[in-house]
């Protein structure tokens, strides 16, 4: 037998080194756990705080961003990139020069998608497919995509659109290694499914570095969380602003979705005036049919169906347990999320999709309405 | 002492048939790939796969992807849950320690020695897979403008030779790092039995449970302490410009573990009563 040591044989030094490993693992733990406090800021009020970061977007930034989205949305086909933004979680980097001059990458672990935005251009790279897509023209309405979700565009898309909602200061946290200051909007309209959104935003720039949304069925428990894991405010460098064909690679060129066209073939009736007692807002006059009704959080739109879109939707969500919603003529169903409330109404030549951040039940009413008028 | 634990490393037949599968198994799905050419659809499968088919210098990070998750971490197990038990079970353990060395020396030489199987592991990957990539689906687009080495990063832009080789070169070091973290834990569990078997299964136990933990948003508050979380960091070297913000994170969370199971290892080899 070797002894371990002729002084100390045995367990009293084996206690005393197991102790001074665990203290270290348990201080390494720590160190990459432990919320740095935020330091000292000259906070603005919560008031002048929204107002510093809507002003924010001609803030340059360059970072990387991870967006966690739980809203429980189904697969839907065609559908699937758009919806993944906010069923799982997302690394984006993004190039922030201007709010004309950006560059967007959705970093997966199999390659990335880029987003180009220069001027009245845009231009995506796809890896997988060796692709570079020049997009012309534009459209107003448009599938979310992983851009949307950087905190800084996320934030000022919902203090914008909840201006009239009071907002209240939240305590100052470290974000990216920054002091970021805090504000919450709480919704008033009683019938909306959010609780409450939360921004924090780098106090002298107002530039936004973190966005928790929580609906109203857990407002403990955030359904979408948008921070920057790094940030860098200088200005991006040019050439990474500049989308370059490989050697190998397709060039491309598309036009953007035109929506108009497609709806006007639809022949559909101009959206009410007002519906489920919501005063229809001036949003998206190029699109015939098209509906914005209620103010910021508590909103919903109403978008024209074919007779037989709508009747497969019909069809699909109610055998993925949508609940159905009586209609005077025709069938609707209504599907809710933690965040989201979606209604389908089909019957005859067209049918109609109702989305937004409002209750079950507003959209069930809309949809009555909607079946009530003549079309 | 070191250079006697490297030499009889390189003299062990299992080591170097640990490195001869693990350069086989890529060989073999270059070879289907580029008898079949059925690559996984863009978006899907391993890391790099869909793109080498036009493109045969990309292989060795594809092939590096491959044996990331299971061939690596097994033969990493192997060689480390050896270090120890393997000479306690041969009756070797005690009259290494009648020699004048110290315990804390024995184990810093059987660690250096994991170190150097590992890196040569993604080295010879690396290499072999470079030369199969070529062979079997010739350079890409790229390096006949730009000559050999020159490739498309996962960004767009063209990345020339040197940058090839700086990349490469940090994700075999980001690799190597990542299985030491394996080889520390093996070398740790072999201090705690007089079975390789049993401190190689270990290591695949910690390998498992972390990869089970990693997708878990109830596991969210110790996911960036997980040793497979940044596994796939390296990928981001290949984006351009390069981000080094997942493998900073990376190697601080390896050393971590490299520190702590080193240190547990020393604590409880330093005061063990040897008698095997």
């Amino acid at each position: 037998m070797v002894p371990a040591s002729s002084r100390t044989p045995g367990r009293p030094a084996l206690s005393r080194r197991a102790l001074l490993v665990g203290a270290g693992a348990a201080a390494l733990v720590a160190a990459g756990s432990v919320a740095w406090p935020a330091g000292a800021t000259s906070a603005p009020g919560p008031a002048a705080l929204r107002d510093l970061v809507l002003a924010s977007a001609r803030r340059p930034y360059t970072g990387v961003a991870e967006a966690s989205g739980r809203l429980g949305l189904p697969e839907l086909p065609q559908l699937e990139q758009a919806t993944a933004l906010f069923t799982r979680t997302t690394r984006i980097r993004a190039f922030h020069a201007g709010p004309d001059r950006w560059r967007v990458d959705e970093l997966t672990p199999a390659g990335e998608r880029d987003t180009y935005h220069l001027g009245d251009t845009e231009t995506l790279w796809d890896f997988g497919s060796g692709r570079l897509t020049r997009v012309t023209g534009s459209t107003s309405l448009r599938l979310p995509r992983a851009a949307d979700l950087l905190p800084p565009d996320l934030a000022r898309r919902i203090l914008a659109a909840a201006a009239a909602d009071p907002v209240t200061a939240l305590p100052a946290r470290r974000v990216a290694g920054r002091s970021a200051v805090g504000l919450r909007v709480t919704p008033v309209d009683p019938d909306t499914t959010v609780a409450h959104v939360d921004v924090w935003a780098d106090a002298p720039t107002g530039l936004p570095l973190r966005v928790e949304v929580a609906g109203r069925a857990d407002p403990g428990r955030p359904v979408l969380i948008s921070e920057l894991t790094s940030v860098d405010l200088t200005a991006p460098a040019d050439d990474v602003l500049t989308p370059v064909l490989p050697p190998g690679g397709t060039a491309a060129e598309v036009r953007a979705v035109d929506l108009t066209g497609a709806l006007r073939v639809l022949g559909p009736a101009a959206p009410p005036a007002r519906l489920a007692d919501r005063d229809r807002r001036p949003r998206y006059p190029d699109l015939p049919g098209v509906g914005v009704y209620g103010p910021g959080l508590s909103g919903f739109v109403l978008v024209p169906l074919t007779g037989r879109v709508a009747a497969q939707a019909v069809q699909g969500a109610s055998g993925a347990g949508a609940v159905p919603i009586e209609v005077p003529t025709g069938r609707a169903v209504g599907v809710s999320t933690p965040l989201l409330s979606v209604a389908v109404r089909a019957g005859g030549r067209r049918g109609a999709l109702l989305v937004g951040t409002v209750s079950p039940d507003v959209l069930a009413r809309a949809v009555t309405e909607l079946a009530g008028q003549p079309r | 002492m070191i250079g006697t634990e490297l030499a009889l490393m390189l003299r062990r037949r299992r080591v170097w048939l640990c490195w001869a599968l693990l350069c086989l198994l890529p060989t073999v799905v270059a070879v289907l790939l580029a008898t079949t050419r059925l690559a996984p659809p863009p978006g899907s499968g391993g890391a790099f796969l869909s793109a080498v088919l036009s493109d045969g210098q990309l292989f060795p990070a594809a092939a590096l992807a491959l044996v990331l998750p299971v061939f690596l971490p097994i033969t990493v197990a192997i060689v480390s849950g050896d270090a120890v038990a393997g000479e306690a079970s041969a009756g070797m353990l005690r009259y290494l320690l009648v020699r004048p060395v110290g315990r804390l020396r024995l184990l810093v030489a059987k660690l250096v020695s994991v170190a150097a199987f590992t890196l040569l592991a993604v080295v010879f990957v690396t290499v072999t897979s470079y030369v199969v990539g070529v062979l079997a689906f010739g350079v890409g687009p790229g390096a006949e403008i730009g000559g050999a080495g020159t490739i498309t990063s996962l960004s767009g832009a063209t990345l020339t030779p040197l940058q090839l080789v700086g990349r490469t070169a940090g994700t075999v070091g980001y690799l190597a790092l990542c299985m030491l973290t394996l080889g520390a834990v093996g070398i740790f569990f072999s201090t705690l039995t007089d079975s390789p078997l049993a401190a190689a299964l270990g290591v695949l136990a910690v390998v498992v449970t972390s990869a089970a933990l990693q997708p878990l948003d109830a596991a969210e508050a110790v996911r960036t302490f997980l040793p497979t979380q940044h596994w796939l960091a390296w990928i981001d070297l290949f984006r351009d410009p390069p981000l080094l913000d997942a493998v900073r994170t990376g190697v601080e969370v390896q050393l971590g573990w490299i520190v702590v199971a080193f240190g547990a290892a020393w604590a409880n080899f330093t005061t063990k009563d040897v008698t095997s």
